[in-house]
């Protein structure tokens, strides 16, 4: 076949058998790649109402039919299982460098199964997998293990993901390291990775895939750069990285602050893209395949953690810990970025489990004494977190968990399990709606539609048409986690030149009517995975608190008809039944 | 009537600070608001590249997003606060 190998790999860390398994060239077509291949072998692979943290969910990596190939932002490569975290479907994509040697072990995806005896790396060496004492890693932060496994690897090109204490731990946000700080972030995947004992995955690989039409992919590159460099965005992206967003999501008072209380904060100035830039040293940096060069990689340039250097942070982790955690100096959530990276997890989730233990304390459900903007206490917590001591062994099952044995259900601030990220769905309604229906939780990346809303494209405030538009976005999106393509390209790859990147790899030629059948197979797989692994319907919502407490200098809040009547909207056009009939189904 | 226009990200740099505070006639529209910024070449190049109002600036109007494309012919009131940013991207 062009454009992909055609073939996934299985590994069984049980018995440490691993078989190739041809993948028929229907299920490209109808799902294409990346997520909607693993989607596919998500549903038909693992079996019904599985523990997420057992030997028997499956734990599925995948790179896309766009990465091997020269194209711009095609430089991600994607996990999938059942989520620890949610109980649903699961997914999380990551950039830098990895995925190009992911792909070019021959595989389109690896499905791996089963639990080791004791902690192991796996080695993929193009068609040779081998399995490797871990014991000398065990322990070891995140970033450390890569830079050991780096070292031992440095005489081949190797991409190597890791997980951290947390990971170890089965923190159910977990994450997995590639490239010191990309990571595959939400949902707790490292948990997943973590519970089979595998504590690094080491790739290398010379396999090439064959291009359907390489004159296509070449006249491809050369044109998107050219009108790439040109777009101002990319300009911004450069200069401020994602940090960019701070100023503009404080403007209009949807900088969630204060654990869901407050639109913007007094310290914004200290927290923005220019408190970065004058703080730290910071240096563009860009994963393979970009001229957009949005990564932070930045070093402390005074205070306590004067010389410390990470990749980040990134707008969401100021928003964690700078808006909802009121952390107050840029630098400090530079210092919180990096525990949390080096312990292996989720900066989103973190950051919204230590303001929710902030909050509680300060409404007398526990007596572990922390307040907004404590940054040390902050950082402990992290850490009792990560490994599992005293009050950190509860918030390390996420705030749903938490917030039902503390019995402060009413700061519940999750969609089916998952904490939103900074952007406050009473202001950014089609935010929230993206929020409600996305298949992995509260996620602002499947349609990313803060940026229609703020661009000034549909009123934030307006219901009617917006789940059409969103529904779009969500569509289009779908199909760049399916080819794997990064999200800030969205600018530049519309129909048509998603059209030029399928035919120059799979050879098809498909309209913008094919793609959005597409998206459709893909968005209703999801949706059947998810109910028949127990989610209900009428959890496609938001947390009651957005209806019954205004925000902002407008006092804005949202009204449950309203909402409801976008959730309906959305379950029409997206072809789902609604939730009576769903129930009555089940009954 | 009075205005108040804050910059963001390289407009600060290029309008020397992050507002200005602005009279105008009764009756100015948003579009005519960046004209009377567009001041210097440099600016005009930055507002109005190619003689049409740059679409990938983020304007927002007292608190609400003004949609570049379609709603620059509205009419100012007294006290308007405009935010203005080059760009959004990110998230
Ligand atoms: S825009 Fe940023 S995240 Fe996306 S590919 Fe480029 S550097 Fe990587």
């Amino acid at each position: 076949m062009k454009g992909v190998f055609g073939k996934i790999l299985n590994i069984n860390c049980s018995d440490k058998h691993c078989s190739e398994e041809p993948v028929p060239t229907s299920v490209y077509e109808k799902f294409l790649g990346g997520k909607g291949l693993a989607s596919y072998l998500l549903v038909n692979k693992n079996p019904v109402g599985v523990d997420p943290l057992s030997p028997a969910n499956k734990l599925i990596l995948a790179t896309g039919p766009a990465n091997g190939f020269k194209i711009w932002g095609a430089n991600r490569y994607a996990a999938f299982t059942k989520s620890p975290l949610t109980g649903i479907y699961s997914e999380a994509y990551s950039g830098g460098k990895a995925f190009l040697h992911i792909t070019k072990t021959g595989y389109d995806a690896f499905v791996l199964d089963g639990v080791f005896d004791e902690w192991t790396y796996i080695e993929v060496d193009n068609n040779s997998v081998s399995f490797k004492n871990a014991n000398f890693l065990v322990g070891k932060d995140s970033l450390d293990t890569e830079k050991i496994l780096k070292e031992k690897y440095k005489e081949q090109k190797a991409g190597i993901l890791t997980i951290g204490p947390a990971g170890e731990n089965l923190v159910k946000f977990a994450y997995i390291n590639n490239d010191f700080g990309r990571c595959l972030g939400r949902t707790g995947i490292g948990a997943v990775m973590g519970s089979k004992k595998i504590k690094a995955m080491v790739f290398i690989g010379d396999q090439e895939k064959q291009a359907a039409d390489s004159e296509v992919l070449k006249a491809f590159w050369k044109k998107q750069y050219e009108v790439g460099i040109a777009n101002p965005g990319s300009k911004a992206y450069k200069k401020l990285g994602t940090s960019m967003m701070v100023d503009i999501i404080s403007t209009v008072e949807a900088f969630p602050s204060r654990y869901w209380h407050q639109g913007t904060v007094p310290h914004i100035d200290k927290i923005n893209a220019d408190a970065l830039n004058k703080e730290c040293e910071v240096k563009s940096g860009a994963c393979t395949y970009c001229f957009i060069a949005c990564n932070r990689w930045t070093t402390v340039k005074s205070g306590r953690h004067k010389g410390m250097k990470l990749d980040g942070p990134e707008y969401e982790t100021i928003g964690a810990f700078g808006g909802l955690n009121m952390v107050k100096d840029i630098r400090e959530i530079a210092y919180l970025n990096d525990v949390c990276d080096r312990l292996g997890m989720d900066t989103i989730t973190a950051g919204n489990v230590t303001a929710f233990a902030i909050e509680a304390y300060k409404k007398g459900k526990t007596d572990y004494a922390i307040d907004y903007g404590d940054v040390d206490r902050i950082a402990e917590l992290l850490r009792m977190i990560a490994y599992r001591e005293g009050f950190g062994n509860l918030l390390a099952e996420g705030v749903r968990f938490a917030a039902k044995e503390l019995g402060f259900e009413e700061m519940s601030i999750q969609v089916k399990g998952l904490e939103p990220p900074s952007f406050d769905p009473r202001y950014l309604k089609g935010m929230g709606l993206g929020f409600a229906v996305s298949d992995r939780g509260a996620c602002h990346l499947r349609t990313t539609f803060y940026k229609p809303e703020l661009a000034g494209l549909i009123d934030p405030d307006k219901i009617e048409g917006k789940a059409a538009m969103l529904l779009e976005y969500e569509d289009r999106l779908t199909i760049y986690d399916s080819l794997i393509l990064c999200r800030f390209f969205r600018d530049l790859y519309f129909w048509e030149e998603l059209n030029r990147i399928v035919k120059g790899t799979f050879g098809y030629d498909l309209s913008e009517r094919d793609f959005k059948s597409i998206s459709r197979n893909i968005a209703l797989t999801i949706r059947e995975f998810n109910l028949r692994e127990g989610m209900k319907p009428e959890e496609d919502f938001l947390p009651g608190h957005f209806f019954k407490h205004p925000v902002g200098k407008n006092q804005r809040v949202l009204k449950e008809e309203e909402f409801a009547r976008l959730v309906r909207d959305y379950y029409e056009l997206r072809g789902y039944s609604s939730a009576v009939e769903d129930n009555e189904r089940n009954e | 009537m009075k205005v108040k226009v804050r910059f963001f990200g390289d407009l600060r740099r290029l309008f020397l600070g992050k507002e200005k505070d602005l009279t105008v006639d009764d009756g100015t529209t948003v579009r005519e608001l960046l004209g009377f910024l567009a001041d210097r070449p440099d600016r005009r190049i930055e507002l109005f590249p190619n003689g049409r109002v740059n679409t990938h600036l983020v304007i927002i109007r007292n608190g609400l997003p003004v949609n570049v494309k379609g709603e620059l012919d509205i009419l100012l009131r007294e006290g308007d606060v405009l935010s203005i940013f080059p760009y959004i991207g990110g998230g």
